[in-house]
């Protein structure tokens, strides 16, 4: 990113190869909307390529990308106002045509179903740090930085945030 | 510590966030703790059916999208570059190279050639003999494109004779001569399109009395339908009524085209 900010637009080319995927997924996973999260992903690039300068030399690549993805998913859900009808969930109805699939298959997939309507149903705040945490993969320190906080804060959050998760998914499922 | 203490530490264990002390006592309570390990294996269900959550892959046209994004970007930031920076960057080396007394040289050089531009100079006499003669060699073109505009008026090859029908545009004023020359064209040429092309450099001459004269008195002579509609519409465009006369002959004559005839009528009745 220092390349780039002293003008070898090219590596921006290296850096999304390297992050794109992981950032869409962040996205879907916050928004659950795959266009939608195409086009912030191109979005976020863009604002990496004409705003340089808010990345300070020290400091990773990637907690910045972070927080500039934040910005823009809060700032969607600000302007659409969350209407959480609109979620694409993962396509188990079309999947389900299938005939060969085993009973056990079935309620796999059922559980996974539940476990997604689990999600949606938590605050922005505890989806964000499972997300983090669960999908993205980051270390509770990498969190805390993206987050502007300390790791001891994050370790007490995602756990709360588990423990709402497993307690609105037994709510569904009963 | 108690058990809520423990529990916390939980998903600090399944997301691998734990150091080797947190570990060794959450497993040393845990061992002794039926509860909380229920509890672990039940946040550990949840855990890994999170994981099993199928990740969509990005599309293949958001990477096309990105790099049209950063092809544009690329050039709009060569376009903002160039004129500005680098031309500074130019100005400022050539300033630099440029040492002083070589700078002064040409100054020095260039103020001799206008002096001396100026000295030898002489205004007057000179220009006006230019000017007469630009006068006379320009009359002289003129003379010479008449010329050779009668002469291929004569061409055996209708295109040529086309070619010479447009010079007249180019002759910058057209006597009486070349007027004679294209009228007898205009009733005596055998080919249609040559005699079109000349109604054609005719209409632009038609501030003169004589050729609108010329050109009513021409209406008796045409016998191609193709040429009486045009003639027909030239008299409309003109506005010239003293043709109504020459047209209700022609309406007059045996064996008139069908559509002529139609045609002239029109034509007769915007001029009345």
């Amino acid at each position: 990113m220092l390349k780039v900010k002293k003008g070898d637009i090219d590596k921006m080319g290296l850096l999304y190869v390297r992050y794109n995927r992981q950032l869409f997924r962040f996205i879907f996973n916050m928004t659950r909307q795959k266009e939608v999260s195409e086009d912030m992903v191109q979005n976020i690039f863009f604002r990496m390529l004409k705003y340089p300068d808010g990345f300070i030399g020290f400091g990773e690549f990637k907690t910045w990308m972070y927080h500039i993805a934040r910005n823009v998913v809060y700032d969607h859900f600000r302007k659409v106002k969350r209407t959480p009808a609109q979620s694409e969930l993962s396509n188990f109805e079309d999947k389900m045509e299938g005939d060969q699939y085993t009973d056990a298959q079935l309620d796999k997939e059922q559980e996974l179903k539940t476990l997604e309507t689990a999600m949606e149903k938590l605050s922005d705040e505890n989806r964000e740090l499972l997300i983090l945490c669960r999908f993205q993969e980051l270390k509770y320190h990498e969190i805390a930085k993206i987050l502007n906080t300390t790791e001891g804060a994050i370790k007490v959050r995602v756990h709360r945030a588990l423990t709402q998760l497993r307690c609105n998914y037994l709510k569904i499922e009963n | 510590m108690d058990c809520k203490d423990y529990r916390e530490r939980f998903t600090s264990l399944l997301s691998d966030s734990i150091n080797q002390k947190e570990r060794s006592e959450l497993e040393d309570h845990l061992a002794g703790c039926t509860e909380c390990r229920e509890q672990l294996e039940e946040a550990r269900k949840i855990w890994e059916l999170m994981g099993e959550i199928p990740q969509p892959e990005p599309s293949a046209s958001m990477k096309m999208g990105f790099d049209v994004m950063l092809n544009n970007y690329k050039q709009e930031i060569v376009k903002r570059r160039n004129p500005v920076g680098e031309w500074m960057n130019k100005i400022r080396e050539y300033w630099s190279l440029q040492a002083q007394p070589r700078l002064a040289f040409s100054l020095l050089l260039v103020a001799a050639g206008l002096i001396g531009g100026y000295l030898l100079h002489q205004p007057g006499q000179s220009v006006i003999a230019y000017n007469t003669q630009i006068d006379s060699l320009s009359s002289q073109i003129s003379k010479m494109k008449q010329v050779m505009m009668l002469s291929l008026l004569n061409d055996p090859s209708a295109s040529e004779r086309i070619r010479a029908v447009s010079y007249t545009e180019e002759i910058s004023d057209v006597n009486m001569k070349v007027i004679g020359a294209l009228f007898t064209t205009l009733n005596e040429d055998p080919n249609v399109n040559v005699r079109l092309a000349t109604l054609e450099a005719l209409v632009k001459l038609a501030d003169e009395p004589k050729v609108r004269e010329g050109l009513v008195r021409s209406i008796d002579l045409q016998d191609s339908p193709l040429m009486q509609t045009a003639i027909a519409d030239v008299m409309v465009k003109l506005q010239e009524k003293s043709s109504v006369k020459n047209l209700q002959k022609l309406l007059a004559k045996k064996g008139l085209n069908q559509m002529v005839k139609v045609n002239i009528e029109k034509s007769i009745q915007k001029l009345i």
